[in-house]
């Protein structure tokens, strides 16, 4: 594949996700851009801003199989990975024969995964780092290509259980849902209460989607660029030498190595999209927040000033880039 | 691609050759296509360089006038010179090992629009694999299409400029405003050209004495020449041009005449100079004494058996009379064994002695023994009159340079100095005398203290220094000052002065008895002492000075003492 069979395909995909999702450009590109990348995305937003929609309608159009996991208190982690149940042969012998869970699947939507129990919710922990499973002693492949696409809503914490850091680190992009401006929403509602549905059509194949995947890991990246996220990750630190003032301050842990690690893997996809073999700092810099959001943990002060991480990214941004 | 070593001499190596940051790369193509920008980085770099080793320069410069302003510095031209030099080659050198290289054309052209495109393929031009290839086509695309001339237009770094101006500014100041430390420059240049003129001029009279030593030897000449010859040395070895120093070095010199001609032969050159006054008192002898005062044996010789070959054949009164002459001043010798001969030539003159005796052979050698002494004397006077010139020189460059001086007064005339025949034993007119008169002449000429005492008493003539010529009057109308009005006098008002042991011109007369007689105290007409009134303390310095310098001289002042002595009037000279 070359780049501009990439980037061509990567447009006809936003613009046919575009036909279904009213607004949300940047959800849709960051999306893309993670999945592409072989990430996991955590989208976070209030109810009804079509984060199950974006979900299903990017499995539609990457004619991928799609499977919706509703996190809730109850759910056992079995009831993600699937089980071993008891079955009888046609001579009448009985066996265990193993139940996929929903996880077997090519996209998942773990919808609000704050809501189901710790325990539940490292069991997708493995099946998103190793695209891996384990029942009942056997280990089981995960369909290729793997994404998991989890949902959470920042307003009801009440009986919700917080994605523990090694987990909410597994996700290689945030991304915050915001709610549509006022045109948008007028769309929205006209969309949804007429009768005539938007159909979409799969742009690319498994096959197609695999090649695009394999070229964005070919992208090419300077020493400097390396460095200069390799700083930005130090950067974030409060104890390290390259940390300005206000992340001495305010933060409390730092983005881990798998930050740079999405940093750059989600900037490569980027590259390709806008047509270069080489990934840039300008890459770099629209990716950063989305990427490094989640990994970095205030300490009391940041939060009862009401600093937001990103606001922290951006400093460093224009200190480093 | 990069290909650097890490041993230090290498390092040093590549550093000199592509500077401190700079990396050598392989791809020719990506660098061609750098070269318009790097060309475009290198001229603002210089340029900027430039602009800043101008702003450091200024501010230095700047810097230096102004300390210059406060505190004298004769030198801060060289020195604003020197630290140009210096600071212009550290920023060649600074500026040719941190000049931009190719790596950093890249992240400019990078920073402009081509998106890492040039940095990615720079790194990477060592390799070829399709993506990276595919790369650097689409690099050098970007970069042909680059315009770097339109992207980086040259521009005056405005920061530097400013720091430019605020230091012309303050060199234009500088420069314009009336300094007091620029006027007391100028009288170091005007000293240091004066000290330079004197040394000349000590230079000059050092190869005349030379001259004259080849021609006749004389022990005291040469020791002369050599004071000269260290003189000048000291002297030019003053590169600070330091009047104190320069004083001092003058003073010793004359204090080494003083105690040269005055070594152990004082009795002996005052019966010398006595003979010759007596030839020169009578008539009949003057012109044979003239010829002996002006110092030339052969042309006293000749003189002499003129005179006696005319005496032959006009008279015998003129034979007489010289043999009188010779007898009366053999009378007042204190050297006994010199009067003798002296005697003996007088009685060998009258008996009509002839060329050959043993009588003629004493006066023809009593006549060479006064030659070299007259001409000994000529040219201690012209010694110590060009010392004494050299200070009033350096006294008068250091005057006329100071600007505090146009508000002084300065002394009215100056410093009659001794004739340097004051011997003691000899009453004499021509002792320390102090000349106020600034009108008496200049007093360049010099002769042998003018009357004399009779006898060898103790008496010691203090009088004025009308006939001792060995003064320099350099005040004039136009120039009030003297070498003292230099000074900052404010803080003295005036002083009591006794007036002087008699009036200028006056002569004080001392009677001498003939021998080894007892000392003789006379009352002198005039009154010793005055009444004193309140002088200005600039009216009287100078005497006082010179009275140090003359008592020094003299040895009348204790050798342990006489440093002490020198260096406070040498204090107040400056």
């Amino acid at each position: 594949m070359e780049i501009n069979e990439f980037s061509q395909k990567a447009c006809e995909i936003e613009k046919e996700i575009s036909k279904v999702m009213v607004g949300q450009r940047q959800i849709i590109r960051h999306s893309l851009i993670c999945l592409l990348a072989g990430g996991n995305v955590l989208l976070e937003g209030v109810p009804g801003l079509g984060k199950t929609l974006l979900v299903k309608t990017i499995s539609q159009v990457l004619s991928l199989k799609f499977s919706r996991i509703q996190f809730t208190p109850d759910l056992m982690p079995a009831d993600v990975t699937g089980t071993n149940i008891i079955s009888e042969d046609e001579k009448g012998r009985k066996y265990f024969e193993f139940q996929a869970g929903p996880v077997f699947a090519n996209i998942i939507l773990a919808d609000e995964i704050n809501r189901a129990t710790p325990k539940t919710q490292s069991a997708l922990l493995e099946a998103m780092q190793e695209k891996t499973v384990t029942a009942g002693g056997k280990t089981r492949l995960l369909p290729e290509p793997f994404f998991v696409m989890a949902t959470q809503n920042p307003l009801e914490m009440e009986g919700t259980y917080p994605l523990p850091e090694a987990q909410i680190d597994r996700f290689m992009l945030k991304l915050l849902v915001n709610f549509p401006g006022e045109d948008e929403l007028a769309r929205i509602i006209t969309k949804t209460v007429t009768p005539a549905a938007n159909e979409v059509k799969a742009v690319v194949n498994v096959r197609e989607l695999t090649e695009m995947m394999h070229l964005a890991g070919e992208v090419l990246v300077a020493d400097k660029v390396k460095k200069t996220v390799a700083r930005l990750i130090l950067s974030t630190h409060p104890e390290n030498t390259y940390a300005p003032e206000v992340v001495k301050k305010y933060v409390r842990y730092g983005a881990s190595p798998r930050g740079g690690q999405a940093l750059i893997a989600a900037g490569k996809v980027r590259a390709l999209m806008e047509g270069r073999y080489n990934l840039a700092l300008e890459d770099i810099r629209e990716l950063a927040a989305p990427a490094l959001r989640h990994r970095i943990f205030l300490n009391f002060e940041g939060e009862a000033e009401g600093l937001s991480p990103d606001g922290l990214i951006a400093q460093i941004l224009d200190i480093l880039v | 691609m990069h290909g650097k070593p890490d041993n230090f001499p290498q390092k040093v190596v590549s550093i000199l050759k592509f500077g401190f940051h700079n990396r050598d790369f392989d791809n020719r193509e990506i660098k061609k296509a750098l070269r318009p920008i790097l060309k475009r980085l290198l001229v603002q770099h210089y340029l900027i360089k430039a602009f800043q080793y101008m702003a450091v320069i200024t501010l230095v410069t700047g810097l230096f006038l102004v300390i210059s302003f406060f505190y004298p510095w004769p030198e801060v031209f060289r020195w604003c010179m020197a630290v140009a030099g210096v600071v212009g080659i550290s920023f060649f050198i600074w500026a040719y090992l941190t000049r931009p290289d190719y790596y950093q054309a890249a992240i400019m052209a990078d920073r402009d629009g081509l998106k890492e495109r040039a940095i990615t393929a720079l790194e990477l031009s060592g390799q070829n694999d399709r993506m990276t290839v595919m790369q650097r086509t689409d690099a050098l695309m970007h970069l042909k299409q680059f315009d770097a001339r339109a992207q980086y237009p040259f521009f005056v770094p405005r920061r530097e400029i400013a720091v430019c101006l605020a230091a012309l500014l303050v060199i234009t100041l500088c420069m314009a405003l009336p300094g007091r430390t620029r006027e007391e420059i100028e009288h170091r240049a005007e000293l240091r050209k004066a000290i330079a003129q004197e040394v000349e001029k000590i230079g000059q009279l050092k190869e005349q004495l030379e001259e004259k030593q080849n021609q006749t030897r004389l022990a005291e000449r040469e020791e002369a020449i050599n004071i000269l010859e260290e003189l000048q040395v000291e002297m030019q070895e003053n590169s600070d041009s330091n009047l104190k120093r320069s004083l001092k070095s003058i003073s010793r010199a004359e204090e080494k005449l003083a105690a040269l001609k005055n070594s152990g032969r004082e009795s002996s050159q005052s019966d010398i100079a006595n003979i010759i006054d007596a030839l020169k008192a009578n008539e009949v002898t003057r012109e044979l004494g003239e010829k002996i005062s002006a110092g030339d044996v052969e042309q006293a010789r000749d003189e002499m058996e003129k005179f006696l070959e005319n005496a032959e054949s006009e008279t015998g009164n003129k034979k007489d009379t010289l043999a009188d002459v010779l007898e009366k001043a053999a009378a007042n010798l204190s050297d006994t064994q010199l009067a003798l001969q002296l005697n003996q030539a007088g009685q060998a003159v009258r008996s009509g002695g002839t060329g050959g005796s043993p009588q003629m052979e004493t006066l023809d050698r009593i006549l060479g023994m006064l030659c070299n002494q007259a001409g000994w004397q000529t040219d201690y006077n012209r010694v110590t009159t060009i010392l004494q010139n050299a200070r009033y020189g350096l006294l008068a460059a250091g005057e006329e340079s100071c600007s505090t001086c146009q508000a002084g007064n300065g002394i009215n005339g100056s410093m009659g100095s001794s004739g340097g025949n004051n011997s003691s034993g000899a009453a004499a007119n021509g002792g320390s005398g102090n000349s106020n008169n600034s009108e008496s002449g200049s007093g360049q000429e010099s002769s042998m203290s003018g009357s004399q005492g009779a006898g060898s008493g103790a008496g010691r003539g203090i009088g004025s220094g009308a006939e001792t010529q060995l003064q320099q009057n350099r005040s004039s109308p136009t120039s009030p000052g003297s070498e003292w009005a230099g000074m900052d006098f404010a803080k003295y008002e005036k002083i009591f002065d006794p007036e002087r042991i008699g009036e200028a011109g006056e002569s004080s007369f001392v009677q001498g008895e003939a021998g080894e007689g007892p000392q003789q105290t006379v009352t002198t007409t005039d009154p010793a002492v005055m009444t004193g009134n309140l002088r200005p303390y600039r009216e009287v310095i100078g005497y006082y000075s010179q009275a140090a310098r003359d008592s020094l001289n003299r040895s009348s002042i204790p050798p342990e003492m006489s440093d002490l002595v020198r260096d406070y009037f040498s204090s107040l000279e400056e």
